[in-house]
């Protein structure tokens, strides 16, 4: 605590040297959360389920809503070019659609549908058990 | 058994001389010709639920390929996984009882008393 805010406290309180009072755990309670902030904790964990993030880039990968996957890639080339791609992974049926930069647009399938999947399915087990404590089998809560 | 039994069970002509509620007699048509008239005079509801009945059939369940499995469980994962958050947030869960991952973000909420 500074000094100055010391002082202070004394003058008001009239006690000298004892702020013990007034100390709060370093552990203070969070507010409670946003969706927004959810899903930044699930896209910590969703950004490196594809493996190491090469230096200068930055990669995000979350569950938007129940229908819908963003993975977001941001790099800086050799002339410092910011470059930034946001694809988006939407449930259509049975289809996945993904567009690209809102630009274009296409139905996956074979390998990258698979390779998606086996992403996901790790995504659900990691942020049910990492962030949400719970059971990715029975989704109850892990004691 | 009664005497008359087997009197009461013939045939009569009679019985079918009955009018149609549009007064008109039976005895009038042919035997065929008023099997058509009556089936001219079913409702299409009718219709279409006797046809149904006849021939239309619980089809059998399609077998699912790989790829459909595959977006099934996308959708269901991201059913899932939305109720879930929904549950944090009408529960007002607190980020110390999620056992947080470390994560930068988190010093904007994070405010010590130093």
């Amino acid at each position: 605590m500074s000094s100055v805010f010391k002082k202070a406290l004394s003058l008001l309180t009239g006690v000298e040297g004892d702020d013990s009072f007034i100390k709060m755990p370093k552990l203070r309670p969070f507010k409670g959360l946003t969706e927004r902030e959810l899903i930044q904790l699930e896209s910590e964990i969703g950004s490196k389920l594809f493996g190491p993030i090469p230096d200068g880039h930055r990669r995000q990968f979350f569950n938007l809503d129940s229908k819908t996957w963003i993975w977001y890639e941001e790099s800086v080339d050799a002339n410092g070019v910011e470059k930034a791609t946001t694809t988006r992974y939407e449930v259509q049926g049975l289809k996945i659609m993904k567009a690209q930069d809102g630009a274009s647009y296409s139905y996956i399938e074979g390998e990258e549908l698979r390779n998606l999947t086996v992403a996901i399915q790790m995504y659900y087990e990691q942020v049910m058990q990492g962030v949400y404590k719970r059971d990715p089998a029975t989704g109850k809560k892990l004691s | 058994m009664p005497e008359n039994y087997e009197q009461s069970n013939i045939y009569s002509l009679d019985d079918h001389r009955r009018p149609f509620s549009d007064g008109s007699d039976t005895t009038q048509f042919e035997h065929g010709n008023i099997i058509n008239f009556r089936l001219s005079n079913l409702r299409p509801v009718d219709a279409l639920v006797r046809n149904e009945d006849l021939f239309v059939k619980t089809p059998l369940e399609k077998p699912r390929t790989l790829a459909e499995q595959s977006v099934e469980s996308i959708a269901s994962i991201g059913s899932h996984l939305a109720l879930v958050r929904r549950d944090h947030m009408d529960k007002n869960w607190s980020i110390d009882e999620i056992d947080r991952p470390k994560v930068s973000y988190l010093s904007e909420n994070y405010q010590e008393v130093a």
